[in-house]
């Protein structure tokens, strides 16, 4: 009987080929000679024997008949991968559909471990991870991070040169961390690299590359796509995203981001990633200052749009919105109600193959990463890939992400502007309201945050492909804050125990001229920090809660989850919990970095009736804790509201400023963020 | 080679960035450092490092300790890191410095010491041009073969995933024979979408683009004068980069596609885009790209910093001083732009060497900074953190289309000169008494057909192990395969009359297209500038009839490509002497695979023009005691080694100037020492595998 957790070291060293030894505990797959590639078949004794000098631990393969991996194969082992592309998603969905169709662990193992060497590097990881994330019996492995497996898309591609010499010159005892520079993309003279810090965090990008592993678009089996209300849970998760990154900006005495609302402008900002793709032997291509997208027709990856087709998508979206309907592909009309317009419209704008008519609206999200990551190369002339804008592990990191996102956003927020807004018994919570709120630090003055440089060290050992093994640490400088507590008065005048749902948010006071917000504004820069359920008791309530068990994050361990560390015991409880959850935005990015002399910010409170919002289903083992962005594992959306509730919808009539806006229940403080620019060593 | 000094020097041409005390020469030989030679890095580890490279070794060469360490603070604005570069000044005073360096170790035992000591410390790249320039002049090492720099640094030449493939080959099998060769892929920087595509394998051809960092070490730009000042080294910097363009613009010919045009309007679009995806192991970056339709801008950056108007400025300064017949230098002195000198002196101040330009100040750096220009067209004022495109870098610029169309604005400079000069007479031409009568080049099979000549692809492989730093291949040879142009072996057969007594001529070949780009046949004016050297050398002419046969394969112009691709290690070499010196690799000279222009399947017509001139009139008065040197065979472009250039006339005579005829059929109609005859060149689309 093949042991799971044996799958889960075909992950590492992806370019190598299978045989070669693998894990902490050295490990080789005996790999039977059938399995071998060509270039192996002939001297499977030689290699197979020097492979297996010092190992300890030997793994059995199967020798199975496989099934046929042509499609899989047809993207070359050189090729980079993307999710954006639909022939590509065509071929990673056939590859997850044979990995999930094998009828036991066993057989699983052989066909990965046949497949390994066969299909492209990415493309396997990708398939066998979605797999393994649902498939009955696997789905309590704990999936490796993504960063250290293909290290080279979230670190400046100098390093590697010293991780490398550091490797073979050193050994692995004495070997010292490499240091990965800050400021390596670009120079001050560039405003927008004011923002490396948040574009070029590691968490943030392997939570977006989890986030589209957890809601694939496409799959040959409809359940893995047709997830409760992920289409809403696009638009939302990419709306924070937003109102995270114009905080940001305003944190870097920047204007919030210029949707990217004409295809036929140059896109002023360059930006050059300086990053290798191992897989491809390529550098991501840059993208100059002032480039402009082209018309695509690249017959290899069988693109051939226009920004005309583009257009017109939009338009069609656009009108749709408008008339508060869309058509089917059968001419229905489906109405875009309050409760469900929202999730149509994700399906349809991202597009996901829940798109209700996908030949008439389109594929605009996904086409605008397209257009853009190609904007260096449109037919394939100069035989490049796409830019970093075609892959969801490295499209954050640049500045023209956030640009279309604000574009997406604002179609998104043309319907949601044509709803009626809450109104205030709506709104209200009868009996309960907030009478205090205090945030602190440790020790720190109340409302005040405090924002600074950490630098944290990773094992990067499982993704150098060919150096002696051992371990060898990268490190890294991120932001961090100190952690902090919410302190909540509630008074529960009711006379009865009452359940309340918190929604805690944050957002600056003033907009880029100084100006206090209008709300109509702010609402769109409302950032989630925490949402939970709380008894009130009959009378005063004070609750405590801490700012690392917000439910938008995850702790700094998993974001990196780092397989050697002691972990809790499969099958527990704790292990389940540990599990499924790469998803998460990175605890260390919680709160923007604010500025030195502190950015003064609103920090709102909102009780609602748990009874009204509260889905009924059991949550025990299902990592849960970053569900406000990520959702939760094979339950519904632990909320009914809708997402982003109550800054959704635009606000009542009367309610201009935040403070109108509050009925008892709510309440807000000023809280201030500071930044500090000084940097500290993470104690492991 | 025995002289374990010697051999130390040899191996610190590999492995460029590994740390001095790893093994080289395949796992079989460390050097032992004084303790004070380890890096901060490793001074710490010293023992543990220095144990554990010298298990299992056969050989230890002790190093010497420095009687002084050396200042390097000169170097510190090149960073490790950095990409290096002999078109920027800053870079190339720093090389200039570390080439008096190493030129002043008072024996060979400092010198290797102090290579030794300096590897770490400086730029990899600086290290082994400023190193390979020392052991070319210095007295104490002749016998060091240089490597070909394509070997010390792959990533400059070959697509990237060939180093991956490599890496994996080396660290899966051992050396036992079971190792294959690694495939260099071909056409990998563009489509056929592209026009210019069709001359990457001239671009992109390793033996060219080495060929072209081998020329710089050969005539550094900066440094002791000893070392910069060359004979006629500003005319050969014209000579060579013209001969380039007659290539390539005949090569162009042979595609189907017209002259490269000049890049002569420094402010308008350049539609050519170039993705070179070759990846440096310097700093681990991959050269920057330029896209289609990119406008050059002002550079303003930390490391550069030129605006487009100094360079038209200096354009038109150098332009109206040929106009007027003179230069001035610095203190104002008219110096005559004469027929004989004229053209070194402009060579010198266009380039610029900014040791012999005869005022820089005025005439300024034209052909560097047009280099620098362009390199930076992406990243112009360092918003972006970019290091420098191909274009920055000799070792990579020929790959890049723009790099012809701006030596094309260049070499019109000097045509321009040369074109005010007065024509050709008669003496100057003639030969008298002697007349070639009969004129082949044939193949060497003897059913061959006279004057139709054979091109083809041919697959040869080159060794990586040197170049593969931190790899696993330390115990043996890794080969690369990759597909080149080749031509068949032939033979050039001359009937020469002598009417008078036993003489000396000078036999000068050249082959010429005959039609240009509309089919139209070419005038003499137009066709002298695509001339392309093919050979030349020295022959008696006894009285009466004459037959002289010459091999393709002894061409002035090139070196045999395969020897320069040897295998790193003792192994490999031939062990007489007289074959170990013949053996030896100058590196400079162009690649014999490319001797021939690439023509057409159909068969391209050419000129034969073969000449013979006076060899009195040509002879150079050598300086006594100079010793021979080994690799004289491609002098036409490298010149001789501490020698004077073999041959009085102007380079490229007697094309440089005009000539008194309309065509060239009335020339050799004139000159009885000349003659030609029609020379079909047909390329057979096949690979032979020669790996």
């Amino acid at each position: 009987m093949a042991n799971k957790n044996n799958l889960l070291l075909l992950f590492e060293h992806p370019n190598e080929p299978v045989f070669l030894s693998k894990g902490k505990k050295p490990t080789v797959f005996d790999v039977p000679d059938s399995f071998l590639t060509d270039r192996y078949r002939p001297i499977s004794n030689e290699v197979q024997t020097r492979a297996g000098e010092n190992v300890e631990q030997r793994i059995p393969v199967r020798e199975i008949s496989v099934p046929d991996l042509r499609i899989p194969m047809s993207l070359g082992r050189n090729e980079n991968f993307s999710l954006f592309i639909p022939r590509h998603r065509r071929i990673a969905g056939r590859l997850i559909d044979i990995f999930m169709n094998m009828r036991s662990v066993e057989d699983l193992q052989s066909v990965a471990v046949y497949a390994r060497d066969r299909v492209n590097p990415v493309l396997f990881n990708y398939a066998l991870s979605v797999a393994l994330l649902h498939r009955p019996d696997t789905q309590n492995l704990d999936l490796p991070a993504f960063s250290q497996m293909f290290p080279e898309r979230f670190v400046d591609s100098q390093v590697f040169r010293q991780l490398r010499e550091e490797s073979f010159v050193v050994s692995s005892g004495s070997r010292m961390p490499i240091v990965i520079p800050r400021d390596y993309t670009a120079s001050d003279l560039d405003p927008e690299h004011r923002l490396w810090y948040f574009r070029e965090d590691m968490g943030i990008n392997l939570h977006h590359w989890h986030w589209h592993l957890v809601y694939p678009f496409e799959a040959a089996d409809r359940s893995i796509v047709a997830k409760d209300r992920r289409g809403e849970l696009f638009y939302y998760m990419h709306e924070q995203i937003i109102a995270r990154y114009n905080m940001e900006r305003f944190s870097n005495n920047l204007a919030r981001v210029q949707p990217f609302n004409n295809l036929r402008d140059p896109i002023t900002e360059g930006y050059f990633p300086k990053m290798d793709s191992l897989v491809a032997s390529r550098a991501w291509p840059p993208r100059f200052d002032n480039t402009r997208l082209g018309d695509l027709n690249r017959e290899a990856d069988q693109i051939n749009l226009e920004i005309g087709d583009l257009e017109r998508w939009r338009d069609r979206i656009l009108e749709a919105i408008h008339q508060k309907f869309v058509v089917n592909e059968t001419g229905q009309r489906i109405e875009l109600d309050e409760a469900t317009g929202i999730d149509t419209l994700g399906n349809m704008i991202e597009a996901s193959i829940l798109s209700p008519n996908s030949s008439f609206y389109g594929d605009l999200h996904n086409n605008g990463h397209i257009f853009i990551s190609y904007a260096h190369d449109i037919n394939s002339k100069h035989l490049e890939s796409f830019g970093v804008m075609g892959d969801s592990s490295t499209a954050m990191r640049d500045p023209v992400f956030y640009r279309w996102h604000a574009y997406i956003d604002r179609i998104f927020q043309e319907h949601k502007s044509r709803l009626s807004a809450y109104t205030e018994p709506q709104l209200n919570y009868s009996g309960i309201s907030i009478t205090g709120i205090q945030v602190a630090t440790n020790g720190g003055q109340p409302n005040v945050l405090s924002t600074f440089w950490q630098q944290s060290d990773l094992n990067l050992s499982r993704g150098l492909d060919f150096v002696p093994r051992g371990n060898v640490f990268a490190r890294f400088t991120h932001l961090q804050h100190l952690p902090f507590t919410y302190t909540i008065n509630v008074q529960n005048d009711s006379g009865a125990m009452r359940f309340g749902y918190v929604r805690i948010f944050i957002a600056p006071k003033n907009d880029e001229r100084g100006q206090p917000m209008q709300l109509r504004e702010q609402r769109l820069m409302m950032v989630e920090l925490d949402k939970f359920a709380a008894q009130l008791n009959p009378g005063p309530n004070t609750l405590r809660r801490r700012s690392t068990e917000s439910s938008v994050t995850i702790p700094f361990e998993r974001t990196f989850r780092n397989l050697d560390a002691n972990r809790p015991a499969d099958n527990t409880p704790e292990g389940l919990e540990f599990n499924f959850c790469g998803c998460g935005w990175p605890q260390n990015m919680l709160i923007p970095k604010g500025l030195p002399e502190g950015l003064p910010c609103d920090l709102f409170i909102m009780v609602s009736n748990y009874e009204n919002d509260r889905i009924d289903q059991q949550l025990t083992g299902r990592c849960s804790d970053a569900a406000s962005y990520c959702g939760v594992k094979d339950r519904l959306y632990p909320d009914r509201r809708s997402m982003g509730y109550p800054f959704d919808r635009v606000p009542r009539t009367g309610a201009e400023r935040l403070a109108n806006f509050l009925t008892p229940n709510m309440s807000i403080v000023d809280v201030t963020i500071r930044h500090e620019n000084r940097t500290v060593q993470r104690q492991n | 080679m025995t002289n374990t000094d010697l051999k130390a020097l040899e191996l610190l041409f590999q492995r460029p960035l590994e740390p001095v005390f790893t093994t080289r020469d395949q796992g079989k030989t460390v050097l032992e450092l004084p303790d004070s030679f380890y890096t901060d890095r490793y001074r710490n580890d010293a023992d543990d490092v220095s144990n554990r490279f010298s298990q299992n070794v056969e050989l230890k060469i002790p190093i010497q300790e420095l009687a002084r360490k050396p200042n390097l603070d000169f170097a510190k604005k090149l960073s490790l890191k950095n990409q290096f570069s002999l078109f920027n000044s800053n870079h190339q005073d720093i090389a200039g410095k570390l080439i008096q360096l190493f030129l002043d170790a008072p024996n060979l035992k400092q010198f290797v010491s102090l290579a030794a000591f300096t590897k770490d410390r400086l730029n990899p790249v600086l290290f082994q041009y400023a190193y390979a320039v020392a052991i070319a002049h210095r007295e104490d090492t002749r016998e060091v073969p240089i490597t070909n720099i394509s070997q010390v640094f792959p990533g400059n030449f070959v697509e990237p995933s060939a180093l991956k493939d490599a890496r994996q080959e080396a660290s899966v099998i051992a050396d036992t024979g079971n190792r294959v060769h690694v495939d260099i892929p071909r056409n990998y920087t563009a489509s056929d979408r592209e026009d210019e595509q069709r001359l990457a394998y001239f671009r992109e051809d390793i033996g060219v683009n080495s060929h072209h960092w081998h020329w710089h070490l050969v005539y550094p730009a900066s440094g002791p004068v000893a070392v910069v000042n060359k004979d006629r080294r500003g005319e050969l910097f014209y000579y060579m980069h013209h001969q380039i363009l007659a290539r390539y613009n005949t090569e162009r010919f042979c595609n189907n596609l017209k002259r490269v045009q000049p890049l002569s309007n420094l402010r308008g679009e350049i539609p050519e885009g170039y993705f070179p995806k070759i990846l440096s192991s310097v700093n681990n970056r991959t050269y920057p790209s330029r896209i289609s339709n990119q406008l050059l801008r002002d550079v303003d950056r930390p490391d550069a910093s030129i605006e487009i108007a100094e360079v038209e400025r200096w354009r038109d300064r150098v332009l109206a001083s040929i106009d007027q017949g003179f230069v001035e230098n610095s203190s104002g002195q008219r110096i005559p732009l004469d027929e004989v000198t004229g053209i070194d002196i402009l060579g010198n101040l266009i380039e610029a060497s900014s040791t012999l330009s005869i005022n820089s100040q005025y005439y300024g750096n034209l052909h560097n900074q047009g280099h620098t220009i362009i390199s930076f067209a992406h990243d112009p004022d360092f918003r972006h953190l970019e290091e420098f495109g191909v274009m920055g870098d000799v070792t990579t610029a020929m790959r890049d289309p723009v790099f012809y169309r701006w030596h094309t604005f260049v070499d019109n400079i000097f045509n321009k000169f040369k074109t005010l000069l007065d024509p050709y007479n008669a003496s100057q031409l003639g030969f008298d008494g002697v007349s070639v009568d009969y004129v082949e080049a044939k193949l060497g099979a003897s059913n061959a057909q006279a004057n139709t000549l054979l091109t083809y692809w041919q697959k040869s492989s080159a060794d990586l192990a040197a170049g593969l730093d931190f790899g696993p291949s330390a115990d043996g040879n890794i080969f690369a395969s990759f597909t080149h142009l080749q031509n068949a072996p032939f033979t050039y057969t001359f009937n020469v009359t002598n009417n008078g007594p036993k003489r000396t001529g000078t036999c000068r070949i050249f082959i010429c297209p005959k039609v240009d780009e509309r089919n139209q046949p070419l005038r003499l004016e137009e066709q002298r500038l695509l001339a392309i050297e093919m050979d030349k050398f020295t022959c008696e002419l006894l009285p009466g009839e004459n037959t002289i046969r010459r091999e393709s394969s002894d061409s002035s112009v090139a070196i045999p490509f395969e020897r320069s691709f040897r295998p790193i290690g003792a192994a490999y070499q031939p062990k007489g002497a007289d074959e170990l010196a013949r053996f030896r690799f100058c590196g400079c000279g162009w690649p014999q695979h490319l001797l021939l222009p690439k023509g057409k399947p159909q068969g391209m017509l050419f000129d034969l023009f073969v000449m013979i001139s006076d060899y009195s009139q040509d002879a150079v008065q050598q300086p006594t005691n100079t010793p021979n040197d080994a690799c004289s065979t491609a002098y036409s472009f490298c010149g001789l080694k501490d020698k004077l250039y073999p041959d009085k006339r102007t380079m490229g005579f007697p094309f440089d100037r005009r000539l008194p005829n309309a065509s060239l059929a009335e020339l050799t109609g004139a000159f009885s020492n000349m003659a030609k005859t029609d020379l079909k060149i047909v390329f057979s689309d096949r690979i032979v595998d020669k790996a």
